[in-house]
């Protein structure tokens, strides 16, 4: 058989069981992201994606990775600038009127900065839930990314011949999109709503202090994450290295296009090459990659949004720090401060579901 | 009214009693102590609803609610039976190289298993063709064992006919 014959009978193997999955809600989930997350994605749909990788002709695009994320970061910086400004002008005027006030009058000072303190506090609250939300937006949009890829690779890991790998996978990923992200918007994000509301109130009045309560939700924020990431990463990564051994297939780089899949040893085909298998291993890889990519789509931009915001606070505390009052500016400090902990969500989640893909698509590549 | 609007509100209010307090308060001995207690009520305020959380809404059996994934049975069936035609095709072509030409295999597969498993293989002699080198030997035992060493299984398992 020669290798053209193989290539195309290759070819028709994919096609056909291309046909048999069904990808429309990963169509769905690309059609509901905006256009400028589509541009990251390379503006087509998940099935030509996932030809383009089979075809080989997926283009190694990082320049223009590089750029959407640079534009994606500006465009967040123009669109958080007045806020900021806003901040910095009610900041300063809370500072020039408790200077121009004359002795005796030390009330009218602290209600004066209980407004101004209020003000900036209503601003940053606004942006924050906005944060919040997107927060949890993402995360379910994550989870209905799992829902859809992960019965389709672990199907097609069965179709390798990898059962028990099957087996070894299919509680991991299964605790990654149930428990895992149960724990992220149950537990986590009320604990960073507390976390935030006591920098609030530990700010307004040099009496009420509440630094120590507000440290100790942010280090159970921090317990909480680390140890979730630590124990489940620690965890899937010891089965994805086992569950190869299991079925007696090997785990080898992942192959992703027809024409570089077909092991012909000098002028003969491989012993035991099985175009049936060859072209599952094929499809769990692209569908796989074509994931990641997607997954890489729907988390750029709300993470740049959240980074953002939260340098642009931090330069504006550091703007704040000599000249108005220094609780407005611990208090603009210590939310961009939280802020991260909300990029740690998201990029935590989706962390995990790219190594368990990965994973997936490592084991079983025979051949 | 939601419940966060009217949490969000009495944590407002507290504090705004409490700044009002601090106002209005004359400094003296028993004012700090006074601001205290008040801090106290501001913290209480916050925490709240944790006692509500974790004794309400928030289940164990709910947290801890795992999703399954479930393969897709029928794409891996159709998957065996492509394999199994494949097998079957390779089987023949297999026998012709080697001097039996026009039999027809076919294979009874495991039906409790989505892997491709012979249960057992069925030869069809009632067409065959011999190459002239297998005219004097014995054809079933020949067929029998090139079958067993192509497709791995026990001579037992292959049946013949015809």
């Amino acid at each position: 058989m020669t290798d053209n014959n193989v290539e195309q009978e290759l070819s028709e193997n994919v096609a056909n069981q291309l046909n048999g999955i069904d990808l429309s809600v990963f169509e769905e989930i690309l059609a509901s992201l905006g256009s400028g997350v589509k541009s990251f994605f390379g503006g087509t749909s998940f099935w030509q994606k996932i030809q383009s990788i089979l075809s080989g002709d997926f283009a190694d695009g990082f320049s223009s990775f590089l750029d959407a994320i640079l534009n994606a970061f500006f465009g967040e910086i123009l669109g958080f600038l007045p806020l900021l400004a806003t901040i910095i002008a009610v900041a300063v005027l809370s500072n020039l009127i408790s200077g121009l006030r004359s002795d005796g009058t030390k009330s009218v000072a602290e209600i004066t900065h209980f407004v101004c303190y209020g003000v900036i506090v209503v601003a940053v609250s606004a942006a924050v839930i906005v944060l919040l939300k997107t927060t949890t937006d993402t995360v379910g949009l994550l989870k209905t990314q799992m829902d859809a890829i992960f019965p389709i690779l672990l199907t097609l890991l069965a179709s390798v011949g990898g059962t028990v790998s099957v087996g070894i996978f299919q509680p991991s990923v299964a605790i990654l999109s149930g428990l895992v992200v149960q724990i992220f918007t149950v537990v986590v994000i009320p604990v960073f709503i507390f976390a935030f509301i006591f920098q609030v109130v530990g700010n307004i009045s040099g009496n009420v202090k509440l630094d120590k309560f507000s440290g100790f939700f942010t280090s159970g924020l921090k317990w909480i994450i680390g140890t979730v990431f630590t124990l489940f990463l620690t965890a899937i990564t010891i089965q994805g290295i086992v569950a190869g051994v299991y079925d007696g297939v090997s785990v080898r780089a992942a192959r992703f296009a027809v024409k570089s899949y077909i092991p012909i040893l000098g002028g003969y085909l491989a012993d035991g090459f099985n175009i049936i298998i060859a072209s599952s291993v094929l499809i769990k890889n692209a569908i796989g990659l074509a994931g990641l990519l997607l997954l890489f789509a729907s988390i750029v931009l709300p993470v740049a949004k959240i980074m953002v915001f939260s340098l642009g606070l931090r330069l504006t505390a550091a703007i704040l720090e000599p000249i108005a009052d220094s609780k407005i500016s611990n208090f603009v400090n210590s939310a961009a401060k939280l802020l991260n902990y909300l990029v740690a969500i998201i990029l935590g989640v989706a962390f995990m579901y790219l190594i368990s893909v990965a994973l997936i698509m490592i084991t079983a590549n025979v051949f | 009214m939601s419940n966060v609007s009217i949490y969000l509100l009495s944590i407002a209010g507290v504090v705004l009693l409490g700044v009002i307090i601090d106002l209005i308060l004359h400094e003296g001995a028993t004012g700090k102590y006074i601001k205290s207690i008040f801090a106290l009520f501001v913290v209480f305020a916050i925490i709240a609803p944790l006692p509500k959380l974790l004794n309400g809404d928030i289940k164990l059996s709910d947290l801890f609610a795992v999703s399954t994934y479930n393969v897709d049975n029928n794409f891996l069936n159709v998957r065996k039976l492509e394999q199994a035609e494949k097998l079957k095709a390779d089987s023949e072509r297999h026998l012709s190289a080697n001097g039996y030409s026009n039999l027809t295999v076919d294979f009874s597969l495991d039906p409790n298993t989505t892997d491709l498993r012979l249960l057992l293989v069925y030869v069809d002699f009632t067409n065959v063709v011999l190459s002239q080198n297998k005219t004097h030997i014995n054809k079933y035992a020949e067929v029998r064992n090139l079958l067993v060493r192509f497709l791995n299984v026990e001579e037992g398992k292959v049946l013949m006919y015809g």
